[in-house]
């Protein structure tokens, strides 16, 4: 891949992060994950962890990294012969959310200010399909894309001091789901009852870096019903294959 | 055979040297605030300096011992006692059945730290012990709770160990840093103000970021939410900086303007609300 535009820079002693300097999307996204992929190969014994965001790549380094020049000049070999794209299968997650004005407590505020009625709201946050950029501000809490336009809305001026897990919000130009309660200053607009993070797992987290996810419109009662199901360990999560 | 908590403290928690690893899950690193001081309680009790330890913030707990172990209190300064007998830092005990330890309070510094022979034994998610809420299953030690450890071999022999703590790192008011991610975006008089001005620590302050009064002139610029780690100088957009520490969320959207180097995190999680520091900056990097 090309990498004139990446800027390496020693972040911490035992850190290098790597910053793409163009527009943050699809394709970048794919670049990161094909860079990330490429480098653990590579540096695996090395390293902590690596991670991506929007637009770098955090490397994790098990030791200080004492020859950066040199450092820098290997990981801008690994990237020089690391495809653009590796094929992946990706994932669409379809995930319930009941837009009930019991869990949706801020439907009304958007409701008035965005001059839509429930159902225009339910439709334009269910049409969607979103990309996961990263997991980040919370355990499992996954960074979208995609939110219409039309629902862009500020955070509340005043954050609430405990949103409840699963709570399904809007802050500014993102939507997103509180996989654990937390205080938070997002307006929220309904519930998820299907889990997005557990300790129990292989994974941590249900939702990885370019996976899909589509919301549907739940009522109460099936809302309770999953909840239920879920308790019992009986509830089915329907994902496909995306192509 | 555990240790019963007969008094919490302010806010008493089991930290190891942290969970790495789990970033990309948005899970925080945690670990003990002044790693320095946690490790060198373990050394001196003769465990690896990464078991877990107790630590102790401002006000301490009250414990109850079972049987017979060695413990270590490192720190700056703690007013402690062993049956109502004084206990210094950096000392190790033995103590037994019935033995009642009152850590009052940390009298210089902010975290003071109890380690024991064989580590505390409470339960370990991805590979660390360290409490975190939504982790672990408690975030702090509570009044009545029994703090799992083992019981000293009556023979073992006593580990003299020759390390020092290093009190002076402690006594610097600057602080070293690297460059941040994005202070090239900082203008020079944003970079001459923080290289002259003097941080006052605020009682905001605690395990998931430190916080300083003074402010330094603000820019209008957010970024791209990206990742952020301990020890992350983060600048608001009403001109506060925000230094990240153990807890702190694994990524941000303010600006990245410094880095504090990993040992000088310790020096600054001991420093008071109301004490001050400097950023040494060097004059080249303005």
């Amino acid at each position: 891949m090309e990498t004139k535009e990446i800027r390496v820079h020693l972040m911490s002693e035992r850190v290098i992060s790597m910053t793409w300097q163009e527009r943050v999307g699809e394709r970048l996204l794919t670049k990161l994950l094909a860079a990330k992929a490429h480098i653990y190969n590579q540096k695996k014994e090395e390293l902590i962890e690596i991670l991506s965001t929007y637009n770098t790549i955090l490397i994790k380094y098990k030791y200080p990294v004492k020859q950066l020049e040199e450092e820098k000049e290997k990981l801008i070999g690994i990237l020089k012969t690391t495809p653009e794209e590796i094929k992946r299968e990706q994932k669409l997650y379809h995930l319930p959310v009941c837009y009930d004005g019991k869990l949706g407590w801020d439907t009304e505020v958007i409701m008035k200010h965005k001059k839509i009625d429930k159902e225009t709201l339910i439709q334009l946050h269910t049409d969607s399909v979103y990309t996961v950029y990263f997991i980040g501000f919370l355990p499992g809490f996954p960074y979208l894309s995609g939110l219409s336009e039309k629902l862009f809305i500020s955070r509340k001026k005043q954050p609430r001091k405990e949103i409840p897990k699963g709570a399904v919000g809007i802050g500014g130009e993102q939507t997103g789901i509180y996989p654990i309660a937390s205080p938070g200053g997002w307006q929220i607009i309904g519930n998820c009852p299907v889990p997005l993070f557990d300790l129990k797992w292989e994974l941590p987290t249900l939702l990885q870096p370019a996976d899909k996810l589509k919301f549907s419109s739940v009522s109460l009662e099936e809302y309770e019903d999953i909840q239920e199901k879920v308790k019992n360990n009986s509830y089915q999560l329907n994902h496909e294959v995306w192509e | 055979m555990g240790i019963k908590v007969l008094r919490p403290g302010l806010s008493t928690s089991v930290q190891d040297m942290g969970r790495y690893g789990y970033a990309a899950y948005g899970i925080p690193e945690s670990g003990a605030m002044d790693k320095y001081t946690a490790g060198m309680g373990n050394i001196l009790v003769g465990n690896p300096q990464n078991l877990a330890v107790l630590e102790i913030t401002r006000i301490g707990p009250k414990l109850q011992f079972s049987t017979h172990h060695q413990i270590v209190i490192s720190g700056l300064e703690v007013d402690a006692y062993l049956n109502d007998k004084k206990v210094e830092v950096q000392e190790v005990y033995d103590v037994n059945k019935g033995t009642i330890l009152d850590i009052q309070r940390v009298v210089k510094g902010n975290f003071a730290y109890l380690a024991i022979n064989d580590g505390f034994q409470t339960e370990k998610i991805l590979n660390s012990q360290s409490m975190y809420q939504g982790i672990t299953t408690k975030e702090v030690i509570s009044e009545g709770e029994d703090l799992p450890v083992s019981s000293l071999d009556e023979n073992i022999s006593d580990s003299y160990s020759t390390i020092s703590f290093d009190e002076q790192r402690y006594k610097k008011h600057s602080l070293r840093f690297f460059p941040g991610s994005e202070f090239y975006l900082l203008s020079r008089e944003q970079k001459v103000k923080l290289a002259q001005e003097s941080f006052t620590i605020n009682p905001d302050s605690g395990r998931m970021a430190f916080l300083f009064q003074e402010t330094i002139p603000p820019k209008e610029e957010s970024i791209l939410t990206t990742a952020v780690l301990p020890g992350t100088v983060q600048l608001t957009p009403d001109g506060h900086l925000i230094v990240l520490m153990r807890d702190a969320q694994v990524t941000g959207g303010y600006p990245r303007i410094l880095q504090i180097p990993e040992r000088q995190i310790d020096v600054l999680a001991q420093k008071r609300p109301g004490e001050s520091l400097r950023f040494s900056i060097a004059q080249s990097e303005i």
